[in-house]
C-alpha cells in the first residue's frame, strides 16, 4: 500500500505519450511494448507478459503505477497460494466477538434480532481484504501485478478468470463484488509451465525480449550512473555479445545494471580479462556458464569487442606506448 | 472492408495452426479504431498482441502478416492452398520462410519429399495403414513414412507410471489431515474446518542417455522427436547424447518448435554418426551430472545398441555406480528387432547385469506401450536393488 496519498494522472492518449509517460519514471520501453500497453489501457484488458528473467517485466508494473500516480497491488505467486492469501478471508475472531456481544446485549429469541445478527456476521465489515479484492474496491483504477503466475498451481489460473474478464469477484457467503474502477492488470510469467489458454485469451500477449544495444545503453546510463562513458559501451557490448553464446542463463538487464555498479565500485576504467573474470559472479548466475567464460570465452568476447571497435586494440596500444617511450628516451638523450 | 480483410487474415492464421477466436477478431477490429492506420509496424504489433498467445507463433504470424497485408494475390493463393499451385514468387519473403508457412498450411508432409510421399504413401489416412506404420521398424521405413512416424512420435504420451510421494495435496475426497487442520486453526482459532488431503502422485524425473553413433542413426533421430514431445509435456526430462563425448541437449529440446529444437541439437552435438565410447561417457555422466539429476527417484533411460567400440575395465564400475544412484535403469535397445538376438557381446552381457528393464524400441508400438511395460515389473525392482547393494557391500567387505 502506498502511504503517500497518490496524485492521479490521466491515461495516455497515444503510443508516443505512453512511451513518454514511462520514460519519466526511468523506464525506457520499445514501441512494441508501448503499443501493447496502450491498447491494454484503452481496451481495459490485462497484459500477459512473458520473457526471460531480468528483462523488466515486474519493473513495468511498478513504473506504470508510479507514472499514473495510482496504487500498486502485488501478488507474488508460489506453489500453494490460495484464495485466503490472495483474495479475501473472513475475520472469524471479529465474528465471534459479534456473537458474544449480541448474546449479552439483546434478546436472541426475537426472530428479527436473530436475523439481523445473522446478516451482520457475513457483511462487508467482516471481510479481510487481500490484494485481489483490494484492487477491485479502490476509488481510482490501481495497478494490479500478478507476478510469476507460472509458479502458482493451475487451479489459481481458473480462479483468476472471473476477475480478469468481468472485473468482479463472487464470494459465496456474501455475493458479488463488482469493481468500482477497473484495475490495470499486469500478469508476468517465466514460462516454467504453460498458462492455460482460457486465461491467455482474456489478455493481450506480449513477449518481452532483450533490448537492442542502443536501448540497453540508455537504460544502463539511467539506472547505473557514475562510470566513464567508454566503459558503458564496453559493458553493454560485452553483455550483448555474451547473450549470443547460448548460455544456460543469459544475463538480463537487471544483471547488467548490477555488473555496471560493481565495476563502478572497483574503479574500473576499461574491461580486461582479469576484471571481467573476477566479477563474473555478478553477471552470470550459473556455475557452468562462469566456468565456460573463464575457460576462454571471455577473451573471445573481448577480442570481438576489439574487432567491433568498442575496445582499443591492445597490440596497437603497445606499439604506441613503445613509440612514446622511444620518443621520451630520445628527448632524454637530447637533454 | 477492414472487417472482411481481418476475417480472411484470421482464417489464414487458423490454417497455419494459430487458433484465433471470433472474440479476438472482434477485439482486433477495435484495435484498428484505437491505433489508426498510420503505421504498419504499430498495426502488426497490435494485431500480434491481440491474436497470439505464444512466443513461437510470432514467426508464422510475421510471415502471414507480411504476405497478407502487402500482396493480396499471394494471400488468395494461401487461402486456397493446394501446394502444387503455389510458386513462391514473392520477393520480400525468404524462400525458406515461405516454404515453412506453406508446409504448415497443408496437412501433408514436407515439400522436399512430397512427390515421393504421393507415389509411395497414398494410404496415409486410412486406419489400418496407421496400424501398419506403427508396427514397422524405423530402419525399414521409407522416408515419407519416417517423416510421418516422427510426427506421431512427438505426440506419444508420457511413458512413466506415476509414483506415490509422501507429499500431500488438498483434496475434498481425501482423509482429514490433522496437522494442516491445526495449522489452519492458528489463523482462525475459533473455527474448526477440517482439511482433507491425500498423497500426491507424481511422475518421476526422467534422465535419458541417447546413443548417436553411426549404428544408431535412424533410431536416434526418431528418438529425438519422441524426447522432444516428452520434454514439452513433462517438465523433468533431461536428455544427453553420447557418441565419443557426452552432450547435454535438454535446453535445445525445451524449444516448443520441433524444427528449431532439432536444429539447435544438430548445431550443438559434434559427434553425430561416429563411434561409441560408452564407458567414458557414463563415467563423465557419473562425475558431472548424476548427483544433481538422479535424486528424487529418477528413472534413467539408456538408449543404445550396446555395441561399444572398446570394452574397457572402467565400464563395470561406471554402470554399477549408475545403477546405484538411479531409481532404475531402462535399456531401450534396437537390436531386439532381431528375434534371435542373444546377448553375446561382452559389453552387452555386462550391462544387462545392472539394468532393470531391457525393452525393444524399434517401432512406434513399442514406444506407445512403454508405460505398460514399465508398470509391469516395478515391484521387483526394489528387491533387485536391495540385493545388488547388499552384494556390493559384501564384496567390498571381502576385499578389505
Amino acid at each position: 500500500m502506498n502511504i503517500i496519498s497518490p496524485k492521479y494522472r490521466s491515461l495516455p492518449e497515444s503510443i508516443e505519450e505512453t512511451i513518454q509517460l514511462l520514460a519519466k519514471e526511468d523506464y525506457l520501453c520499445d514501441r512494441q511494448l508501448a503499443t501493447t500497453l496502450f491498447l491494454s489501457l484503452r481496451l481495459a484488458r490485462p497484459i500477459f507478459l512473458e520473457g526471460e528473467p531480468g528483462v523488466g517485466k515486474t519493473e513495468l508494473a511498478k513504473s506504470l503505477a508510479k507514472a499514473l500516480g495510482t496504487e500498486l497491488f502485488r501478488i507474488q505467486c508460489y506453489e500453494g497460494l490460495d484464495v485466503a492469501q490472495s483474495a479475501y478471508e473472513w475475520n472469524v475472531a471479529k465474528q465471534m466477538v459479534e456473537i458474544r456481544l449480541a448474546e449479552s446485549s439483546s434478546d436472541l429469541k426475537d426472530p428479527q434480532t436473530r436475523k439481523n445478527v445473522g446478516d451482520n456476521l457475513y457483511s462487508r465489515e467482516m471481510l479481510i481484504e487481500r490484494p485481489l479484492l483490494q484492487s477491485l474496491t479502490q476509488s481510482h483504477s490501481p495497478v494490479l501485478l500478478i507476478d510469476e503466475l507460472d509458479r502458482a498451481d493451475e487451479p489459481f489460473d481458473a480462479f483468476l478468470l472471473e476477475i480478469l474478464a468481468e472485473n468482479q469477484m463472487t464470494i459465496p457467503e456474501f455475493g458479488l463484488i463488482r469493481a468500482t474502477s477497473r484495475p490495470i492488470t499486469i500478469i508476468t510469467s517465466n514460462r516454467t509451465r504453460e498458462i492455460h489458454d482460457a486465461l491467455k485469451r482474456r489478455c493481450l500477449y506480449h513477449w518481452l525480449d532483450f533490448p537492442t544495444l542502443e536501448r540497453e545503453l540508455e537504460i544502463i546510463h539511467l539506472r547505473a550512473p557514475g562510470i566513464p562513458l567508454e566503459l558503458y559501451r564496453q559493458v553493454v557490448a560485452f553483455v550483448q555479445e555474451s547473450r549470443k553464446l547460448n548460455l544456460y542463463k543469459p544475463p538480463g538487464i537487471a544483471e547488467t545494471i548490477d555488473w555496471t555498479q560493481a565495476l563502478a565500485i572497483l574503479n574500473t576504467i576499461r574491461l580486461s580479462p582479469d576484471t571481467v573474470n573476477s566479477t563474473l559472479g555478478v553477471l552470470l548466475k550459473n556455475q557452468e556458464d562462469i566456468n565456460r567464460l573463464q575457460a576462454g570465452d571471455t577473451i573471445k568476447l573481448l577480442t570481438e569487442l576489439v574487432i567491433k571497435g568498442y575496445l582499443p586494440d591492445p597490440e596497437k596500444e603497445i606499439i604506441s606506448l613503445d613509440q612514446k617511450v622511444q620518443s621520451l628516451q630520445s628527448k632524454k638523450d637530447q637533454l | 472492408m477492414i472487417a472482411e480483410n481481418l476475417l480472411h487474415f484470421s482464417r489464414i492464421l487458423r490454417k497455419a495452426g494459430i487458433l484465433v477466436s471470433p472474440e479476438q477478431v472482434l477485439l482486433s477490429l477495435q484495435t484498428f479504431k484505437i491505433i489508426g492506420f498510420n503505421s504498419r509496424e504499430d498495426i502488426r504489433c497490435a494485431l500480434a498482441s491481440v491474436m497470439l498467445n505464444q512466443r513461437e507463433q510470432k514467426v508464422l504470424f510475421d510471415i502471414a502478416f507480411d504476405s497478407f497485408w502487402s500482396d493480396i494475390k499471394l494471400a488468395e493463393l494461401l487461402m486456397n492452398s493446394t501446394l502444387s499451385s503455389i510458386k513462391p514468387t514473392h520477393t520480400k519473403i525468404k524462400q525458406t520462410n515461405l516454404r515453412r508457412l506453406l508446409e504448415d498450411f497443408s496437412d501433408k508432409p514436407k515439400t522436399s519429399t512430397l512427390r515421393e510421399s504421393i507415389e509411395t504413401f497414398d494410404y496415409s489416412n486410412s486406419f489400418s495403414a496407421k496400424e501398419i506404420l506403427r508396427a514397422t521398424d524405423f530402419e525399414t521405413m521409407s522416408s515419407a513414412e519416417f517423416i510421418l512416424a516422427k510426427k506421431i512420435a512427438e505426440t506419444l504420451p508420457i511413458p512413466m507410471p506415476k509414483l506415490r510421494t509422501y507429499r500431500v495435496r488438498k483434496n475434498q475426497e481425501g482423509l482429514i489431515n490433522l496437522r494442516l487442520t491445526l495449522k489452519n486453526m492458528s489463523r482462525q482459532p475459533f473455527l474448526i474446518s477440517p482439511i482433507h488431503t491425500n498423497l500426491k502422485d507424481q511422475i518421476p524425473p526422467i534422465v535419458v542417455l541417447l546413443d548417436i553413433s553411426g549404428s544408431m542413426d535412424r533410431y536416434a533421430r526418431l528418438m529425438l522427436h519422441y524426447l522432444h514431445g516428452l520434454t514439452r509435456h513433462h517438465l523433468k526430462v533431461s536428455t544427453f547424447t553420447f557418441g565419443t563425448k557426452l552432450t547435454s541437449i535438454t535446453r535445445c529440446l525445451k524449444n516448443n518448435d520441433p524444427d528449431i529444437a532439432l536444429k539447435l541439437v544438430e548445431e550443438l552435438v559434434v559427434d553425430w554418426g561416429g563411434g561409441t565410447r560408452l564407458a567414458s561417457c557414463l563415467d563423465e555422466f557419473n562425475r558431472n551430472w548424476a548427483k544433481q539429476l538422479l535424486g528424487s527417484r529418477a528413472s534413467l533411460w539408456l538408449i543404445t545398441d550396446g555395441l561399444d567400440g572398446e570394452v574397457t575395465s572402467s565400464l563395470e564400475p561406471a554402470i554399477k555406480k549408475l545403477s546405484l544412484s538411479a531409481n532404475h535403469i531402462v535399456w531401450l535397445n534396437p537390436l531386439l528387432r532381431y528375434s534371435k538376438f542373444e546377448p553375446e557381446a561382452p559389453g552387452i552381457k555386462l550391462l544387462l547385469q545392472y539394468v532393470n528393464y531391457f525393452l525393444p524400441m524399434h517401432n512406434l508400438n513399442h514406444l506407445a506401450n512403454l508405460e505398460q511395460e514399465l508398470r509391469k515389473t516395478r515391484k521387483s525392482i526394489q528387491r533387485q536393488k536391495l540385493s545388488l547393494s547388499y552384494k556390493t557391500i559384501s564384496s567390498t567387505n571381502l576385499n578389505y
